[in-house]
This record gives C-alpha cells, structure tokens and sequence, in this order.
C-alpha cells in the first residue's frame, strides 16, 4: 500500500474534479464511501465481544487450574484466529468499496 | 457543491461514522477480559503473574478489530478525504 | 497534515519493458539500522561468553529461556528447533517498533510492506515444516479435520491468521506514528485559533509527545511484539501438531 502514491493520485483526482458537476457516478463512489465506513464499523463490533468473551474464559481457566496454562493458551489463540475472520470479511468489504468502485 | 466537495463531504462523514462504531465491541471485549482476570485473580491470588501475562495477550488480539476500523478510517481521512 | 502518513516511494522504470520496480527507500534503511543493530546486540552478547556472564547476557538468557519454555509447551522437544526463529522475529519487531518512537527516525514495521513479509515468512515457514513433518497426503487431510464441511472455512481460517497476523501490527505501530506526526499540528492549530502566541505550545507539545509515544508508544511496541512472536511459535505449533 503506498500511501504517498495513493495521496498524490488522490490530490490529483480532487484537482481535476474542481468543478465537475454532481451527476450519477459521483453520487455512486460517494455511497460506496459511505458504505465501506458503515460496514466496518458495524463488522468490527461482533468479533471485539467475541474475543472479549474468549479472552475472559481464557483467563478465568487458567486461575482455576494453572497447570493447563500451555492448553489453554493454545487453545485461546485458536479461538481468536476463527473469532477473527468475520471480521476480516469486513475489512475486505470495506477496502474493495473504497478502491474498486470508481 | 462540486463532485469532489461531495467526495470530500462523504469520506469525513463515513470516517467517523466507521471508528465510532467499531471502538463499541473492542471496548466491550476488553473490558469482559479485564473483569474475568480479576475475578480470576480472585479465586487464585498466587496466578498473578502469568494471569496477567495471559490477560495483556488477550486484550492485545481483541483490539485487532478496533485496529481494522481506524485503519479504514484513517485511509478514507487521508488518502481520500485528502486533509 | 497532508502527508502525516505518507510513506516515501520511488519507481524504477525497468528499461525496454513496461515494468516498474517501486521500492521505498526509507523502509529499507531503516530495515538495515534494525538489522545492524541486532547484529551488534549479538555480538557484544557472544564476547561475553567466557567470562562470568554480563546483565546483558544474563537479560538475554532469561528471554531465550522464557521462548524456550513456551515453545516447548506448545511444541514438545521440536521446540529447541524453532526458538531461534521466534527470537529473531521478536528482537526485530521490537526494536523496529522502538525506533519509531524516537522523533525523527521512522519505524520499518510502519510500512505495510514490512509486515506482509514478516506475516508471509511465519505463513511459508509453518506450512512448509508441517508438509515436511507430517507428509502432503496428511497435510492435506487437516483441512476437513473435524468433519468434511468444514473445507472451506479452514482454508478461509489460514488465509484470515496471515491477515490478521500482519495487519494488527501494521495498524497499531502505525496509528502510534500517525498520532505522533499529528500532536504537533493539532495543538499548534489549537493555539491559533484561541489566539494565544505559537511558541507557547511547546511544553504542551513535549507533554503529549512523552504521554502518547514515549508511554503508549514503547508499551504498545513491546506488547505487540510479543503477540507477534508468540502466534508465529502458535501458528507453526498448530500446523505441526498430529
């Protein structure tokens, strides 16, 4: 991800456009904006709880048997790693809104 | 209002829209692990430290998500938004 | 603000083809400090070898030993074998999240590059050994592990740990770099518009420079550098596993 490519092709897009007139294709990336920022946020509040909750069983195991720390700690990491991939989801969704829609 | 002011208008919005709503589970997520350390701390005051060493890993992976959203946030404030 | 997170790139037009090979200069150097650095820690570590052992020896061994220990738990006598590997990746992804925190240098793992390719060498490294240990048939055979449906979540499973692995790095050291090229502005921008003088601002600015970076940033690092390692020692351990 070059970020200053990406900021010099975007100064150079919001140059041109200095007064294109607002008509579909605007209104369409505009949306696809919006929604990219919509879907992460909302995507990224289920898999916080989530681990949260795996994290505290973790943690709660560990107090009541600490002979099983390996296991256990294994065994939460797994767990995250699943937990995980709705949230990547999102973020896939939201990193193709922004680039791919023109 | 020009295509790009709109552009504009809408990637600030939507920043902010995305890391509002995506600090709601982590903060929720990690807070649920803080209290489970503690009452785990609780039942077996010897554990403290590899309780604690437990609950630092667990609340650095529970923040991925909130990481996700500010890295969306941040992309559309700058390379976007163009601030 | 405009280029609070612009990394520098440059272009090289391979002559004769349509090709471009972009690279980005600052990443590298900073990647060769980092390694140099590393290199210098060893060496000055290894000299101390006869004589009665130094606190940077005895600091060292009490690292080495605790990724021991870990490795072993996860991994059974196979674990002497990879803790070198996570060692490594551990020193380098701490001392490079500490090099941001520093005004004026700049992380490498602040580059997305960075941590694509530290994520890509534990995603290879894990597969490759746990197709050497366990052989292609019964490699392939974990995938529909507990029951055959689950195909395409496992191979969705691997490909979400490399994303997540790399990209929870890259976010937290480089939101910490953003912050930190912004605290200046802001407050700068701040005194303006309440119309006090400028250089007022900067025991404001050293207050919120040494809470942000030097305590969120070095804590965070750190932190972060372990998770790194230690779901590198889980990743290859999993894979591994019978």
């Amino acid at each position: 991800m070059d970020i200053a490519y990406a900021a010099e092709a975007g100064k150079q897009v919001a140059q041109a456009a200095q007064s294109v007139p607002i008509d579909g294709k605007v209104i369409i990336r505009a949306a696809a904006l919006l929604g990219a920022g919509i879907c992460m946020g909302c995507g990224a509040i289920g898999p916080g709880i989530g681990e949260g909750i795996v994290g505290g069983s973790a943690c709660e195991g560990i107090a009541r048997q600490p002979e099983l720390q390996g296991v256990l700690t294994r065994t939460m990491l797994i767990a995250d790693a699943i937990t995980e991939t709705t949230g990547i989801y999102a973020l896939v969704i939201s990193l193709l809104l922004i680039f791919v829609v023109s | 209002m020009s295509a790009s002011e709109l552009i504009r208008l809408v990637a600030f919005a939507s920043s902010a829209i995305c890391m509002g709503m995506g600090a709601i589970g982590s903060a929720i997520g990690i807070g649920a692990i803080g209290a489970k350390d503690i009452k785990g701390s609780s039942i077996n005051p010897k554990e403290e430290g590899p309780l604690l060493k437990t609950m630092l890993i667990a609340m650095a992976i529970a923040s991925t998500t909130a990481m996700y959203a500010l890295l969306v946030a941040l992309l559309l404030l700058f390379v976007i938004g163009v601030v | 603000m405009n280029d609070a997170g612009t990394i520098l790139t440059r272009a090289f037009k391979i002559p004769g083809t349509n090709l471009q090979f972009v690279y980005n200069p600052e990443t590298l150097f900073y990647t060769w400090v980092v390694i140099f650095a590393i290199l210098i820690f060893s060496v000055l570590i290894a000299r101390t070898i006869k004589r009665p052992p130094s606190r940077l020896f005895a600091g060292f061994e009490l690292l080495y030993t605790a990724f021991l220990e870990m490795a072993e738990d996860s991994m059974g006598p196979d674990g002497r074998k990879f803790t070198p590997l996570v060692v490594t990746i551990f020193l380098f992804v701490l001392i490079s999240n500490w090099l941001g925190v520093v005004p004026g240098l700049m992380s490498p793992t602040q580059d997305l590059n960075t941590c694509l390719g530290l994520g890509l060498l534990v995603f290879v490294i894990a597969h490759a050994s746990a197709i050497a240990k366990k052989g292609f048939v019964k490699y392939l055979k974990s995938y529909l592990e507990p029951f055959f449906l689950f195909l395409p979540i496992n191979i969705i499973g691997e490909i979400g740990k490399l994303v997540s692995h790399s990209f929870r790095l890259f976010g937290n050291i480089f939101a910490g770099a953003i912050i930190f090229a912004l605290t200046g502005p802001v407050i700068i921008k701040t005194f303006d518009a309440i119309g006090m003088p400028e250089y007022a601002a900067s025991p404001f600015i050293f207050g919120a420079y040494l809470t942000s970076q030097a305590f969120f940033g070095l804590f965070v690092g750190t932190v972060q550098a372990l998770v790194f390692a230690l779901l590198a020692l889980t990743y290859i351990a999993i894979l591994r596993e019978a």
